[in-house]
């Protein structure tokens, strides 16, 4: 790859593509610049961007459910710093909760604040503040639990799809993680969970065999203290970033971030850069872009107006198969072909017609269209290799330059990274 | 997690839904049933073996296919079996302080002794009555497994965990010839079960939004996918471009009819509503009403996983079940199609027998399913026991494979083929 290749790589897997005068400019600073720049934005002199719900009508009877959704939606088109939101997307992917369950914007936006504000430090702290996050204490039902009668919800879905992984736990790991982290409530008028001893069971739990364990520092320090937790995180972001962790390309690599992970204090962010690195010098396979970041790229690539999409935009999303803040189930949404679905591609073939037609004639992407130039439209959606023969002769076909954006938009190479 | 293992990587990119035709074979004729006046939330008896039932729908087109149909219901997050199938004997209401079920509120079915259905079945309870209902209690793999996402797949791939196929999906790949565009369709936002290694069914999520936009042509949309990539990534997604126009132009031709007989959408509701099950069966009868050659549908419908605050949601679950298979059967019957369907309901796991904090309960083992068609063995297969448990669970009876036997026995498969055992022990199909 050359480094304009390199650059959109790098902001296709850790942000959410560039408009193309911003790949220009990438490109000329490079790869490891542009890294340095995307991890830290400050030393950078990148301007923050702005809280995305700073304005949002939060109240659910004048629509906050829908308000959340479509405001961080033009967060992530508008984000001058798309690391930190590509980060908080991947977390919202990962540690999961739901509007169906927690019907509450107020709770969900602050959810994502901690990941906005805390997801490239310390993971296990971040699992510390997520278990007593009001979110999550509704989605998986900690809110409920009592030394009386635990709910394992939360405390199996911690072992599972957020620290260790199947295999590496028992049912009685489970019961006492759910032991120890019961007595957290949430209420209307607390502005924070609540902690209330009444409710808790204090009897000293046997965790993954650490005894001892009755709170949530020490359920969480047991569980990133299992072997199997390093490896576990580092599987996880080869499989966001990297691609195919059983290909050989990928040989090593999740045991290289495992140390990596250990090495940096259990950080998140080192563990992503260095990721990104190994991507860069050649590990990774093709991943398929799932909807959203797909949606975004290509209102960052055209400059297009979200707003075009009309009112019913979050009904798209839901055409697709993925709405923001509406995962399916706590193991969020799938990965790879799972979205190559009529529906989901029947869905982003639309989308991509409202996008095409509110692309500005001066936009980049159809001056190349207009020049016949479909070497420059492949570069501007930074797409890493030219558009094969099948893509390129569909596009020469269609009627209008609107038609022959919208099949760039929806081609297979654009539905890939 | 769903890693994607390069074997399906390849299987997806190797040519698939074609518009072939299918190659069924009789197996019955459609037999006609006569309707009667009356309001369509009533079904009054007329037969030993089949309600009348009354139905505002338009004459549906003269139907030619006689190919047997197959609906699978997934009733997803992990269905609460003990407050689904009620037992009348035992420590259900000891172990259930707060979400038992009041003994005067239970439904009872002639063919199901020792059991009370949850209230919000009563749609149910007429074909229960007359012979169309079987209900398979504690069904489960032996050596359950409390995670939603194994079990799932336990259940999906029929316990083969080598494999990512679907049982459905290795009958796709067993058939003779293609199906028809919709000839296996999912009514969700997946359809692994109808992933197979070389076939896949068709997924239509919202029946309002599938149709390819005005600006592009269906020409355009093919081109893209030729000539084939020999990337595997990239060939799967060409692939599922020709799928997709294949799909949406056959379906193009029945849309107006079926959104036609959607319930109202709730201008309330953001994305994922409730009535999954009454909106899935309404376009499945549509789908099989309009001769589309649908052999097998999947539904599913989310939000069983009631670990907390359950009464009220399992009863709004359960009713959007049993009022939409209701009308599903209505629909049929008075279209004379009914002889031709199996449907059967499954979940990865049943819940906890004794209750939580939360007014709910957690992850369980041995759930229920039940099998509705005119050509079965009614009544009860084996029973909610609470006084035999597991872990607290219920005691896996009976093998979900065992379901599955009848299933694509239904469908004519070669089961052993299938599931590489035919596991007939229990026999459902009449």
């Amino acid at each position: 790859m050359d480094e304009r290749q390199r650059v959109a790589w790098l902001h296709r897997r850790a942000g959410f593509g560039l408009h193309p005068d911003a790949l220009s400019a990438a490109a000329a600073r490079g790869a490891i610049a542009e890294l340095d720049r995307l991890f830290d934005p400050d030393a950078a002199g990148v301007p923050a961007d702005p809280d995305p719900w700073a304005d949002t009508d939060l109240d659910p009877d004048n629509g906050g459910r829908r308000n959340i959704v479509v405001d961080w939606l033009r967060h992530l088109v508008a984000t001058r710093r798309p690391y930190r939101s590509r980060r908080t997307w991947l977390l919202h992917g990962w540690l999961v909760s739901g509007l169906g369950k927690v019907p509450v914007p107020e709770f969900m936006v602050d959810q994502l604040r901690l990941y906005a504000a805390a997801g490239g430090g310390s993971y296990p702290d971040l699992l510390r503040a997520v278990t007593t996050d009001r979110a999550m204490l509704v989605y998986l039902d900690g809110r409920t639990s009592t030394a009386d009668a635990p709910n394992e919800n939360y405390g199996r879905e911690l072992l599972e799809l957020f620290a260790l992984g199947v295999g590496n736990y028992t049912e009685a790991d489970v019961l006492a993680a759910a032991n120890a982290l019961t007595g957290w409530v949430v209420g209307p008028r607390l502005a924070t969970a609540r902690f209330v001893p009444s409710r808790h069971d204090g009897s000293p739990q046997t965790l993954l065999g650490v005894d001892g364990v009755r709170d949530v520092d020490s359920v969480v320090d047991a569980i990133v203290g299992h072997p199997a937790h390093p490896r576990f995180v580092a599987e996880r972001i080869v499989a966001e970033l990297l691609g195919d962790v059983a290909d050989p390309s990928l040989g090593g690599v999740v045991e290289e971030l495992a140390a990596a992970y250990v090495a940096a204090d259990m950080h998140l962010d080192p563990v992503v850069r260095r990721a990104l690195e190994l991507g860069l010098g050649g590990a990774r396979t093709p991943l398929v872009v799932a909807p959203v970041p797909w949606l975004v790229g290509a209102l960052r690539a055209t400059a297009a107006d979200p707003r075009d999409l009309g009112r019913d935009g979050p009904d798209r999303f839901r055409a697709m198969g993925q709405v923001p803040m509406i995962p399916p189930d706590v193991s969020g949404w799938p990965r790879g072909i799972d979205w190559f679905t009529a529906s989901s591609l029947v869905a982003r073939t639309n989308l991509a017609a409202a996008i095409a037609a509110g692309t500005a004639a001066s936009q980049p992407v159809r001056v190349a269209l207009d020049d016949g130039d479909l070497d420059a439209l492949a570069e501007h959606l930074g797409l890493v290799e030219p558009f094969t023969a099948a893509t390129a002769a569909a596009i020469r076909g269609a009627g209008d330059p609107t038609e022959s954006l919208a099949l760039a938009l929806i081609s297979p190479e654009n539905l890939l990274s | 997690m769903n890693p994607i293992t390069r074997r399906r990587f390849l299987a997806l990119g190797g040519g698939l839904i074609a518009t072939g035709c299918t190659s069924g074979r009789p197996l019955s004729q459609p037999t006609a049933t006569t309707g009667a006046a009356g309001p369509s939330s009533t079904i009054a008896p007329t037969s030993s073996t089949a309600p009348a039932v009354v139905t505002t729908i338009a004459t549906p087109p003269e139907v030619v296919r006689d190919d047997r149909v197959l609906v699978m219901i997934e009733m997803a997050g992990g269905n609460d079996a003990v407050n689904t199938l009620v037992p009348l004997t035992g420590r259900y209401h000891d172990l259930r302080p707060t979400i038992a079920l009041a003994d005067d509120s239970l439904l009872a079915a002639s063919l199901i002794p020792d059991h009370g259905l949850h209230p919000a079945l009563a749609p149910l309870v007429p074909y229960v009555d007359h012979g169309r209902l079987a209900a398979i209690a504690g069904i489960g793999f032996a050596d359950p497994d409390r995670s939603h996402f194994v079990s799932t797949d336990r259940w999906l791939r029929a316990d083969r965990m080598d494999e990512t196929q679907g049982w459905l999906g290795r009958w796709l790949d067993q058939l003779p010839a293609d199906l028809p565009a919709l000839g296996a369709t999912s009514l969700a936002s997946k359809g692994a079960l109808l992933l197979g290694a070389d076939r896949y069914g068709t997924v239509i999520d919202q029946v309002d939004a599938f149709a390819f936009p005005d600006a592009l042509d269906n020409a355009s949309i093919r081109a893209l996918a030729e000539p084939r990539s020999s990337d595997p990534l990239l060939a799967a997604a060409q692939a599922a471009y020709v799928g997709a126009v294949g799909a949406t132009s056959e379906f193009d031709t029945i849309a107006d009819a079926v959104r036609a007989e959607l319930p109202p959408p709730d201008p309330n509701a953001f994305a994922y509503g409730t009535g999954a099950f009454t909106i899935g069966l309404t376009v499945a009868a549509q789908l099989l009403l309009h001769d589309v050659g649908a052999r097998v549908i999947t539904i599913t419908g989310q939000g069983f996983d009631t670990h907390s605050d359950q009464p009220e949601l399992h009863a709004q679950l359960l009713g959007d079940l049993a009022g939409g298979l209701a009308a599903f059967w209505s629909t049929l019957d008075a279209a004379g199609l009914s002889d031709r369907v199996l449907v059967a309901t499954h979940s990865e796991f049943g819940r906890r027998v004794r209750e939580n904090a939360s007014n709910g309960c957690d992850h369980g083992a041995a759930g229920v399913s039940f099998v509705m068609g005119n050509s079965i063995r009614p009544g009860l297969f084996g029973s909610i026991d609470t006084g035999d448990l597991i872990d607290g669970d219920l005691r896996p009876q009976v093998d979900p494979r065992t379901l599955f036997t009848a299933c694509l026995d239904w469908l004519g498969a070669d089961v052993e083929a299938i599931l590489g055992h035919s596991y007939d022990e229990v026999s459902i199909l009449a």
